[in-house]
């Protein structure tokens, strides 16, 4: 009898994760297992075919340029979304002024897609209303110098929603760092340097490069934005794959699926790091 | 371990945060090598003190002098100070050793010289084995004393105490603030310990200052503080007080009673004015003894409450309308019993005066 | 003196505040004015209202603007059937398995919308391939995709509760299971459940990459489509979609205000637009 109690115990807990589980389970797990499983299987057997396909030029290319788009938008919306975060924590008189900036961020933040790219388009496009202004004024053609269509086009857009990402995602980190710290460090005879140096940065870089891995998985994993604005005239991994999906390419399974994996494959590796800095950063800012 | 004995002058200090003035032309000195307690409900401007001492605000006017030089606009990094905050200040990414040595690396002391001052100061505090643990793997007590040692690796010439003994539970409390007392005596260091609890500054200050909105109201001995409290203020802040309407008679009171002398002479006191008389429970005393039928300190034993080596009684005066408090070594006071019949009088032939029966009505519930 | 330097950092601190907050704000607002100038405007007229009224007697716009309504009402109710109960369930039943639930919601973290999509047109159109031809097959997958901030903020609710007393507590006074889950637990989840719901009806509103590989018309492909012909209209609609979405989530947060002002409560956890460990939902 006794033995029996801690099982029905354990058999009732997992008895009501069952729906949930079950419900992950055919629309997320098992989904992604078939891509992985399209992926390495072909006729029946394991196959590096189609993952090997990932390295000619312009499939890797895709890859490379994806990357490349994440890191710099990642790195740039770093900086401003640091500055920004620094700003809202700073900023003291008008209360309605921050939490104007601080909710309008959070939801830029969350921006994207369909809206934001024609809104994107409504300014700098070539009838937008930006670059006529400008036009009219210097002469300069900004839809020229910055197609949206292009890497420079896309990046810009995607700083929309970088910038402020970064700034919510630092915010509490920020805060995190106590006043008694900068004072203690000043009474114990440390510069404004040294506070900097030696407290506020090694407090504050495993959350900083966690953010910015995040900021880099969430361009990498962008498909509407980027499809509405440059369609394939940027060649992109997730666009590539959406071509694949919806038939606009030669059909093949196979190779759409390694594509998938790739993409899942380096979001994975970015969010374990950023789980594991996010670890470390909670130990010591609580 | 060196001493270095500094004298510490504020003269003439006001400070305001923009138009609220929390410190108003104040004056306080420190002698060498002594530990002074700022006493004080919050708001008080106790810490105000101290941050100003430290250098974290920069007061509108007066001087701060340490060591006979003046150091008002000096920079917090030049001032020779050691601080211990309330909680949470040690730096989280640095083990307790590095917390120590911090301040000697600032001042490039060669590594093998910080890491024998940071083992030696961790042996004082009693952390000796526990020099490789970071700040999340110590307990709020062990990291106020790393953040003691800290504070005194750089050999300060002043040691700020901001409430560092607040966020502990009691038992830990009391067991460190003996530890501070006994390291701040042998270090020899001046030292500043802001603090709301009483219990805390009488038992380890040399001088304790009692402050009220921005004012010290006294800055005397703990004995004094306690047995001889200057202000109304003071004695019902330090230690628990009766208050016993009193009314005046020839330039004394009559209360409960008796006749007393006026302590606080400082008070015009007019015949026919109700007055409150200041008296601390052990400063009363029971009896079951009655001498006539109406004596104006009769009442009734409601309880008892045991305190450990003493014992409170508290007595229903019909008379006063009111409890009155006695405490009583718990032998005497095993002689009484709830509903019994009792008579309360004053141990002493003087008392403190305070104000206006019903003001001070007001001001209690304020 | 001393004073006088304090005060100027201070100052000096404060300038830069305001210099950023103009700069970010003027970028923020840019493309959002410029998308109403355009759209509400034609070339020669001033302000009109013709192109997007052109556009909304359009054959298409009313029945994809219905159908995204519906899938967003659907997932929601949807997610709040299936996470409540289980969430429930967890904290009073097996806490232990909580880790493991929570780590399971985080997976859709890791694929992206484009990748759900490829996955999910494998498995189901080899398996039940008449699934994916309506396009109320879309809900379970915008219930997956909204999964991880629909179950923190319910999960943050549901802790700041503390239901394992209120359940003890309800017991004693002789209520019995479902009366306590009526009376007691869902009322007080209330801004939790809120919460949730405006993140999920966000999320859906805005969904484009799944509605569009899966070819099925909801409003975000409806309005792709308009601006390759119309991006006057295109850009008017989107100008009202932002604020629209900015209105929403502003009345998530202002719910979570006053709930703290009425119970002195921690409901600020109920606020996962601006919480840190929130990434964005996948629909970009």
């Amino acid at each position: 009898m006794n033995r029996l109690k801690p099982f029905q115990g354990a058999a009732a807990g997992w008895l009501g994760v069952v729906p949930y589980g079950a419900f992950l389970a055919i629309f997320l797990i098992v989904p992604v297992i078939s891509n992985i499983w399209t992926t390495f299987v072909s006729q029946g057997r394991f196959s590096l075919d189609a993952m090997s396909r990932l390295l000619k030029p312009q499939y890797l290319d895709a890859f490379l340029t994806t990357i490349n788009l994440s890191l710099v938008t990642a790195v740039l919306g770093g900086v401003g979304g640091l500055a920004l975060a620094w700003a809202l924590n700073a900023a003291e008189k008008p209360r309605w002024l921050r939490n104007f900036v601080l909710s309008y961020s959070a939801v830029a933040s969350q921006l994207g897609g369909v809206p934001l790219a024609f809104a994107f388009i409504a300014a700098l496009g070539v009838q937008g209303v930006v670059t006529r202004g400008f036009l009219d004024v210097t002469g300069w053609d900004l839809s020229q110098t910055f197609p949206l269509a292009s890497f420079a086009g896309l990046a810009i857009v995607y700083l929309y929603f970088q910038v402020p990402l970064m700034a919510i995602l630092m915010l509490p980190a920020l805060g995190s760092l106590k006043q008694h710290w900068s004072e203690a460090a000043a009474s114990l005879g440390a510069s404004r340097w040294h506070y900097v140096r030696d407290v506020v940065f090694p407090v504050l870089w495993p959350p900083i490069l966690g953010a910015l891995l995040l900021l880099f998985a969430n361009a990498f994993s962008a498909y509407a934005t980027a499809y509405a604005l440059a369609g394939g005239g940027v060649n992109l991994v997730p666009i590539m794959i959406g071509f694949f999906i919806s038939g606009n390419v030669m059909m093949d399974e196979g190779f759409a699926a390694a594509l998938v994996t790739g993409m899942i494959f380096i979001i994975v590796v970015t969010m374990t790091l950023r789980a594991l800095l996010e670890r470390r950063a909670n130990k010591w800012l609580r | 371990m060196p001493t270095v004995a500094a004298e510490i002058q504020l003269s003439k200090i006001t400070m305001a945060y923009g138009q609220k003035t929390v410190l108003r032309n104040l004056d306080l000195q420190l002698k060498g090598g002594e530990l002074l307690a700022l006493l004080g409900p919050s708001g008080c401007g106790k810490t105000t003190i101290l941050r100003v001492l430290a250098g974290f605000e920069s007061p509108q006017k007066g001087t701060v002098s340490i060591a006979g030089q003046d150091v008002t606009r000096s920079p917090v990094r030049n001032r020779g100070i050691g601080v211990v905050f309330q909680a949470y200040s040690l730096f989280p990414h640095m083990n307790a050793r590095d917390n120590v040595a911090y301040g000697l690396r600032i001042r490039r002391s060669s590594l093998g010289k910080r890491t024998a001052r940071a083992a030696e100061l961790l042996e004082t505090v009693g952390l000796a084995e526990h020099a490789d643990k970071f700040p999340h793997q110590l307990s709020g007590g062990q990291q106020q004393r790393v953040a003691l040692a800290r504070a005194l690796a750089i050999e300060p010439r002043v040691l700020l105490l901001d409430e560092p003994l607040s966020a502990l539970d009691a038992k830990v409390r009391v067991h460190l603030r003996e530890e501070i007392r006994r390291i701040q005596t042998q270090a020899g260091t001046t030292t500043l310990l802001v603090t709301h609890d009483q219990e805390e500054a009488l038992t380890i200050a040399d001088r304790i200052g009692v402050m009220h909105d921005g004012q010290i109201e006294q800055l005397d001995s703990p004995e004094a503080i306690y047995r001889r409290p200057a202000t109304p203020f003071v004695s019902q802040f330090v230690g628990v007080t009766n208050r016993i309407p009193a009314l005046p008679e020839d330039g004394r009171v009559r209360v409960l009673g008796h006749h007393l002398g006026i302590e606080n002479q400082d008070r015009t006191v007019s015949d026919g004015t109700r007055l409150t008389a200041l008296i601390r429970p052990e400063d009363l005393t029971l009896s079951d003894d009655f001498p006539g039928g109406d004596s104006a300190g009769s009442g009734l034993v409601t309880t008892l409450v045991l305190r450990g080596a003493i014992t409170s009684v508290m007595v229903r005066s019909e008379a006063l309308g009111q409890d009155v408090r006695v405490d009583l070594p718990a032998h005497a006071a095993r002689l009484f019993s709830a509903g019994q019949r009792v008579l309360v009088s004053p141990r002493a032939t003087t008392t403190l005066i305070g104000r206006d029966h019903t003001e001070l009505s007001e001001e209690d519930a304020a | 003196m001393a004073a006088l330097t304090h005060s100027i950092q201070r100052r000096g601190r404060q300038v830069m505040v305001t210099v950023i907050f103009s700069v970010a704000l003027a970028l923020f607002f840019t493309p959002l004015i410029a998308a109403a100038v355009f759209g509400f405007t034609l070339p020669g007229e001033g302000v009109s209202f013709e192109s997007i009224s052109l556009a909304l007697r359009s054959t298409s716009f009313l029945p994809q603007l219905l159908m995204t309504l519906q899938l967003a009402v659907l997932s929601t109710v949807g997610s709040l059937l299936l996470l409540v109960p289980t969430l429930l369930w967890l904290h009073l039943k097996a806490p232990r398995l909580l880790p493991f639930a929570e780590w399971l919601s985080v997976i859709p973290y890791v694929v992206p919308a484009i990748a759900l999509v490829s996955g999910a047109s494998l498995f189901f159109r080899a398996t039940f391939p008449g699934f994916l031809v309506s396009p109320y097959s879309l809900v379970p997958f915008y219930m997956v995709l909204s999964l991880p901030l629909v179950y923190r903020s319910l999960d943050a609710g549901i802790r700041a509760l503390d239901i394992k007393t209120l359940v003890a507590a309800g017991n004693s006074l002789g209520a019995t299971a479902i009366q306590i889950l009526l009376t007691v637990i869902l009322p007080n989840l209330r801004p939790a459940l809120l919460g949730a719901s405006l993140l999920s009806v966000a999320m859906v509103l805005g969904e484009y990459a799944l509605a569009a590989l899966l070819l099925h018309s909801t409003f975000p492909v409806f309005l792709l489509e308009m601006g390759n012909n119309q991006p006057r209209a295109a850009a008017a609609l989107s100008f009202i979609v932002i604020i629209a979405t900015w209105l929403l989530l502003l009345s998530l947060s202002t719910a979570g205000t006053q709930r703290t002002r009425v119970t002195g409560g921690s409901c600020r956890t109920h606020l996962p637009v601006v919480s840190s460990t929130t990434p964005p939902k996948g629909d970009r």
